[in-house]
């Protein structure tokens, strides 16, 4: 009995959730406001919140806000601002600098050490670090440019034992190691904020 | 995700062998080549503060130099007897590597909460 209370009790919840918090205001700061907006005029947003089973009327500047989600237009709704602020915006507070250093593992036809085969590279791991600027067009896209710099070593020592099966020991060996290092540019995705 | 694509500068790595006690030797000398490389990589950022992230990073290298007038040299002295080879060689080396990187981001121009 009790549960087939909760079976019609359970979607009136959910359908006065839903009908009352379906807009959305981001705020240039990121903040989302879940909410009902109620009007709007040309500097204001208009809107209301449920907390503590309380109404809560409340009004935002459209300064404030970068953009909102009305569900009585069934559309995104951008602020109504010049769209050459909006962009500027984005950019100025997206340009990201990396420094990043660690490990270059070598793989595949690199990595091998087979004396017979004269496309193996004997390469060991090595380091590599970089110094990248991307610059954010856009709220999922934005453009990069790297200087990288990679050392791996050369695995001198198969060689060695096999040129002292050879001629016998006493082989000492001397390596200068696979270096990249230069400029690379691309395209960087954001998977989120 | 980051999707590269540069043309970087490459060296070939260079070995010696010597054994003194014989006088043999066999030298593979370096060379430098410009090719295409291709970078993908994917990474994660952890907000420190306002203006700086933490980041960890891995992302892949591939690459196929053609490296030209690479000498080799092969030497062999023995009693009175010499016998010296060199020759210039021009190979391609595939180069793949995964490169798991750590570091510092800077943020310039964010919005302070």
């Amino acid at each position: 009995m009790t549960l087939r209370r909760f079976q019609y009790i359970l979607p009136l919840l959910f359908i006065s959730l839903l009908s009352f918090s379906q807009d959305l205001i981001i705020k240039k700061d990121s903040t989302r406001i879940l909410c009902n907006i109620t009007g709007e005029d040309s500097l204001t947003i208009y809107y209301s919140q449920r907390k503590n089973n309380s109404l809560l009327n409340s009004k935002i500047s459209k300064e404030l806000v970068l953009k909102y989600y009305s569900s009585s237009s069934k559309s995104i709704i951008k602020k109504r601002v010049n769209k050459k602020d909006s962009i500027l915006y984005e950019i100025n507070s997206r340009l990201h600098i990396n420094f990043l250093a660690g490990g270059a593992i070598p793989f595949g036809i690199f990595a091998k050490k087979n004396l017979s085969d004269t496309n193996s590279g004997f390469a060991n791991k090595g380091i590599t670090s970089n110094i990248s600027a991307t610059l954010r067009f856009y709220r999922f896209f934005g453009l990069t440019a790297m200087y990288m710099y990679q050392k791996n070593n050369l695995d001198a020592n198969i060689t060695t034992q096999s040129l002292q099966a050879k001629y016998g020991v006493g082989f000492e060996s001397s390596s200068t190691p696979w270096l990249v290092k230069g400029f690379m540019g691309g395209c960087f995705l954001y998977l989120s904020r | 995700m980051n999707e590269l694509v540069g043309k970087p500068n490459f060296t070939s790595a260079g070995s010696t062998y010597t054994q003194s006690a014989s006088s043999i030797s066999f030298i593979e000398g370096t060379a430098s080549a410009h090719s295409f490389a291709f970078i993908t990589s994917a990474g994660l950022r952890y907000k420190l503060t306002n203006y700086l992230c933490a980041t960890v990073a891995v992302d892949f290298l591939f690459a196929k130099p053609k490296f030209s007038n690479v000498t080799l040299e092969e030497t062999l002295a023995y009693g009175y007897g010499f016998y010296s080879i060199s020759q210039t060689i021009t190979f391609p080396q595939k180069i793949e590597t995964c490169n798991i990187k750590g570091g510092l981001t800077l943020i310039f121009g964010a919005i302070k909460h």
